[in-house]
């Protein structure tokens, strides 16, 4: 009966059901191709970033790589031998032209004034130890023989060398060599107490000395007492210092 | 009827379904592909500059790889003679490589004044970068001052009364400054700092020392 009494109205409901339905995939459809459009901006965009990220990190590195190695090669072109500091990795070697003739364990390591660099030549001028070392002496007349006595009963050697000092180099820049105990020559404890004494003498010379401000620039560094004897001991009059990283 | 526009529907839903995938589809065509730099879109400009960035990276690349041989070519490919003064121990090298090694005596590091405190000599051996400046057979010893003085003998005016024969080994190799390295006769006292700055080797080694050196040999002491 009711259907019988409104075929239009029927007719009508099912037009818009197919309206409403046809608005709805157009709307499902506008929506499906903004995202698409979107994530694949995106797409593009992360790839495109990441290649470039990717290539910036590759060309930062090149470029340290190649200011590290054009400070080396200034000093590697000179015969001389050099010392390399490398302050983040503590590395110290004495090198001629690119080969490491000795290498040096850096306890510890502190930078005191100037501003950061990757890699700069320093030349070293004056080694000032900062205690006396005393020289045997020959007296005239008592021959080759009892030189060479001498000489081994009383041997001349790194052991003889000063295991504090500084490293003039041009322009106000300076190592400072300082010593700790060396591990083979003691045990832990006394070790300890040693190497507490000597960073302790350290800074009260530091503090109380006349001459703390000399250096505009300059880097402490703490080697083992053995090392640091042997590294005196090893260097010639004038030499170039390659630092690296002194950040 | 009802079926009819039903279908209709079903028609318009693809329909815009259908245009939705193609209206998709076209907005993805002008992307271009990766490493394409010449086609444009939105990631013109960013790509552009990646490709400027690569070809930085490719340039600074070989730039670096130059450097580092150049580092490594500084090294010399021929005859070397390394003095490790701590240890005592002299090495001849080809390039990297060990032709001979031996023990060695350097300098004692004594102070020696003349009576009239005037002149004065310390017995180092230098460190540092050296050059064979000439290598002779069965040498010839020119005494100096200082070693008159050591012996408390007067220092002669005539320059032959200098001369010692035998003293020095059978070879002497000259590398600057009056330093020597050179055979010896106190044998048992190789390996101790014993020397007036001369290097002393045994006659062996110094054999070999003299066979390979050439004027111009790099010496490194250390």
């Amino acid at each position: 009966m009711a259907m019988k009494r409104n075929p239009d109205c029927m007719r009508s409901h099912i037009r818009a059901r197919a309206w409403i339905a046809a608005l709805l995939s157009i709307l499902a459809a506008m929506l499906a191709l903004i995202v698409s459009c979107r994530s694949s901006q995106t797409q593009q965009a992360g790839r495109g970033l990441s290649e470039e990220q990717e290539l910036r990190h590759k060309f930062a590195e090149l470029s340290r790589r190649e200011q590290v190695l054009t400070a080396e090669l200034a000093l590697a072109r000179n015969q001389a031998p050099y010392l390399a500091l490398d302050v983040v990795n503590r590395k110290l070697d004495l090198k001629v032209q690119g080969h490491s003739l000795r290498s040096f364990n850096i306890v510890k390591i502190q930078r005191k004034g100037g501003s950061p660099f990757l890699a700069q030549n320093w030349l070293e001028i004056e080694a000032k130890p900062l205690q006396i070392t005393t020289r045997p002496r020959l007296v005239p007349g008592s021959g080759e023989a009892t030189t060479a006595s001498v000489a081994t009963r009383d041997p001349w050697g790194p052991k003889r060398m000063p295991a504090d000092y500084d490293l003039i180099c041009k322009g106000a820049q300076a190592l400072e060599i300082r010593s700790l105990a060396s591990e083979q020559s003691y045990n832990r404890f006394t070790r300890w107490i040693i190497s507490s004494y000597r960073q302790f003498r350290d800074w009260t010379r530091e503090v109380f000395s006349r001459n703390k401000s000399v250096y505009k620039e300059s880097i402490e560094i703490w080697l083992g007492e053995d090392d640091a004897q042997l590294l005196f001991w090893s260097l010639p009059k004038q030499f170039g210092i390659l630092v690296l990283n002194a950040n | 009827m009802a079926l009819g526009k039903l279908a209709r529907a079903i028609l318009s839903l693809s329909l815009c379904l259908g245009s939705c995938v193609l209206l998709q589809s076209c907005s993805k065509s002008p992307v271009p592909a990766q490493g394409d730099p010449q086609k444009g879109g939105a990631t013109a400009a960013p790509r552009g500059d990646v490709n400027a960035l690569r070809s930085q990276t490719r340039t600074l690349e070989n730039k670096v790889q130059k450097l580092e041989q150049a580092l490594a070519h500084q090294y010399p490919g021929g005859p070397v003679i390394l003095v490790d003064t701590s240890r005592s121990q002299i090495t001849l090298q080809l390039g990297m490589r060990i032709i001979v090694q031996g023990t060695c005596s350097t300098g004692n590091g004594m102070e020696l004044a003349d009576a009239a405190g005037k002149r004065s000599w310390t017995f180092d051996t230098p460190r540092g970068f050296f050059r064979v400046v000439s290598k002779v057979a069965n040498p010839v010893w020119l005494r100096p001052d200082w070693s008159f003085i050591e012996e408390g003998e007067p220092i002669p005016k005539d320059p032959s009364k200098r001369a010692m024969a035998n003293v020095l080994g059978d070879y002497a190799i000259a590398f600057g400054d009056g330093f020597f390295l050179h055979g010896t006769l106190y044998t048992r006292l190789l390996g101790a700092n014993v020397t007036h700055g001369c290097i002393r080797v045994d006659d062996n080694t110094l054999k070999k020392l003299y066979m390979a050196a050439q004027p111009g040999t790099p010496i490194w002491i250390y």
